[in-house]
């Protein structure tokens, strides 16, 4: 049989009884229009959080092999001891835009003459990392960035609240040099962040400078940041920076080797294809039990198409492609109408609550407005997955009608 | 060459106590260009015996030759197109597809046999069933004479060797009974096409050249006229 003819016998047959035909487009329009808002939700979600966390923690870093080995206890003995030859030298490297020597260390918060039990973690770092790449002026909440060299800091929020710190008090930062001796520094606080995620609001920043002093690692850092145009040039800085010769011995990693970000990715298509099977699962139930009860009605017209000389193969064409017609329909309908929120939601995002964004885990930097990201990808592939609906939930009528015998065109209607 | 031939044909229904002999060893040869009537009470396993002749069904045992052919063992891909290229069937409730128009429905049998130019042929096969200007109208539109004669012209769009009719009459009123019975008749004379009847009613076994009559799954007689029954109208 012609596919023509297919096509139109299963279009006509989607005609011949409106309700079921609405009711199973309906199951077509509801399962398309949750996917795409909820893959451009779970997408939006990810993307800034991948963004936010390279933002953070560099496209690529270098560090000492025995830092990467024991970061968990950021070992700040494990330090690369001279960051200037290897900052030289990753300038020229082919993708690179920024070079950023930094250190991270526990410490505790002194305000006043009050012993402090605030316990947070400074990093310290370049004034353009802060400005650059964490945009900072944006995050800041009160006050003003640090002058690079000033006897200043600033603080995260949730940092500043806990200490009872305000613009213009000493703060005394307490914490160790990389030989394990106590290290206290001290600045004027000149700025509080209010960054949007846990991780950021719970730091205190410093000038590299004094980080240094505090830390004891008078040219070096315990990391270098470098960055590309975008995260995904990533694998290829990183290659080109472990062919320099002052990384020779270091640990050169691109974020797609790191923690969190390495099993973020992985999660990313795992919630995404539970959600994929979920959504397509109960609309498919939904088009599977219309079907089936069309099947069920046209047994004997399917077993007088089956006397003409459709085979079984047509019979099953013939009911996936009635379904495939709908859901043609419903696919369109869905993705126009699931578009709407998700385009919504990607302009203006859906804000948590602080006290719900203070639970997320400090490895995660959920930031406290989640925008969705609508991608023509997301449409496309929603509205396919449409299709796959129908396909899944005719597949077993399909079936059910390809079993009907042609001698059922012969039963008489009593 | 006969068109069908049944050899020590049996079929059987269910299994043990429950089982049903629906035919039993029948043996019939039906010659091309027959006009062929199966007469029999309920039960006595006419529409078996068409559903085998039409392979539609297989039967327990014996075989069946279409044009010399057997048809056991064939896939049921190959029965189809069987079916589709040598013979056309009428049904009692004529077993339009509702959703089709009428030249639709007979375009639909062209296509299932894979033939081309299938809307030119419906037309004409309409044209010879006398619905010309009727093309259009989908069969919740014609009374049960129109939609028989569509079914008719369904059945033969193709030119098929065999058509077979499960008791084509029966949802008619006697005219337009007569008037499909006498369609198919000229048919069978001018095309040579053979038919196989099933049916409970007089008027289209006084058409019939040959009368099968069935009992209990078995041939009880087998009459065939020495001249052409008399035309609908003419003898009453």
């Amino acid at each position: 049989m012609r596919s023509s003819s297919l096509v139109r016998l299963a279009a006509r047959n989607a005609t011949r009884k409106p309700t079921r035909t609405l009711l199973t487009a309906g199951m077509v329009v509801a399962g398309t229009s949750l996917l795409v808002v909820a893959l451009a939700w779970v997408e939006g979600i990810f993307s800034q959080m991948l963004e936010q966390g390279t933002d953070a923690s560099g496209h690529v870093r270098v560090v000492a092999p025995e830092f990467a080995a024991r970061e968990a206890l950021m070992p700040l003995y494990e330090n690369i001891p001279d960051t200037g030859p290897l900052v030289e030298q990753a300038r020229g490297a082919p993708g690179v835009l920024g070079i950023y020597p930094r250190i991270t260390a526990g410490v505790t918060l002194t305000v006043g003459d009050e012993i402090g039990d605030v316990f947070g973690l400074a990093v310290g770092a370049p004034r353009e990392w802060f400005t650059e790449r964490m945009d900072a002026d944006a995050s800041l909440a009160e006050g003003r960035w640090f002058e690079e060299g000033a006897d200043e800091l600033v603080l995260g929020a949730t940092l500043a609240r806990r200490a009872g710190a305000r613009l213009g008090d000493e703060v005394v930062v307490l914490g160790t040099t990389q030989d394990g001796s106590l290290s206290p520094v001290k600045g004027t606080l000149v700025g509080i962040t209010r960054g949007g995620n846990a991780l950021l609001d719970r730091q205190v920043f410093l000038p590299l400078p004094k980080m240094r002093w505090l830390a004891d690692i008078p040219e070096g850092a315990t990391e270098v940041l470098i960055y590309g145009g975008h995260h995904d040039d990533a694998p290829g800085i990183a290659a080109g920076i472990s062919a320099l010769p002052a990384a020779a011995g270091l640990t050169v990693q691109p974020w797609t080797v790191r923690e969190p970000w390495a099993g973020m990715v992985k999660t990313i298509g795992a919630v995404q294809g539970f959600l994929v099977f979920i959504v397509v699962f109960l609309a498919g139930l939904g088009v599977w039990n219309t079907m089936m009860m069309s099947v069920l009605e046209r047994t004997r017209e399917v077993g007088v198409l089956r006397a003409m000389g459709l085979t079984r193969a047509g019979a099953v064409a013939l009911f996936v492609g009635e379904a495939a017609a709908i859901a043609v329909l419903g696919g369109i309908v869905g993705v126009a109408l699931g578009s709407l929120p998700a385009w919504w939601l990607s302009h203006h995002g859906l804000t948590l609550s602080e006290q719900l964004t203070s639970n997320f885990s400090e490895q995660l930097p959920i930031s406290a407005t989640l925008y969705a990201r609508l991608t023509p990808g997301t449409m496309v592939g929603s509205f396919f997955l449409g299709l796959a609906m129908a396909v899944v939930g005719s597949a077993l009528p399909a079936l059910r009608a390809a079993s009907i015998q042609p001698v059922a065109a012969m039963r008489h209607e009593r | 060459m006969p068109i069908c031939e049944l050899r020590g044909v049996s079929r059987t229904y269910g299994s043990g106590p429950a089982k049903v002999h629906a035919v039993r060893e029948i043996d019939l040869v039906i010659e091309a260009g027959e006009f062929t009537v199966f007469v029999g009470p309920s039960g006595s396993g006419k529409t078996t015996l068409l559903n085998m002749v039409g392979c539609l069904d297989q039967p327990s045992e014996g075989e069946v030759l279409i044009e010399g052919r057997p048809t056991a063992g064939l896939s049921d891909r190959a029965l189809a197109h069987l079916r589709a290229e040598r013979i056309g069937f009428i049904f009692q409730a004529f077993n339009l597809i509702p959703v089709l128009t009428a030249v639709e429905n007979v375009e639909l049998a062209v296509q299932l046999g894979g033939g081309g130019d299938g809307r030119a042929r419906a037309r004409q096969a309409l044209a010879e069933v006398g619905l010309t200007g009727l093309e259009g109208r989908r069969p919740n539109q014609l009374s049960g004479g129109q939609q028989q004669r569509v079914a008719i012209a369904r059945a033969l769009v193709r030119k098929p060797a065999l058509v077979i009719a499960d008791e084509p009459t029966a949802n008619l009123d006697s005219a337009n009974g007569a008037q499909v019975l006498e369609l198919m008749r000229e048919l069978n004379e001018k095309h040579g096409t053979t038919f196989i009847f099933s049916t409970h009613d007089a008027m289209v076994m006084e058409h019939a050249r040959r009368t099968v009559f069935l009992h209990d799954g078995r041939i009880a007689r087998d009459e065939v006229r020495a001249a052409p029954a008399p035309r609908a109208g003419e003898g009453r």
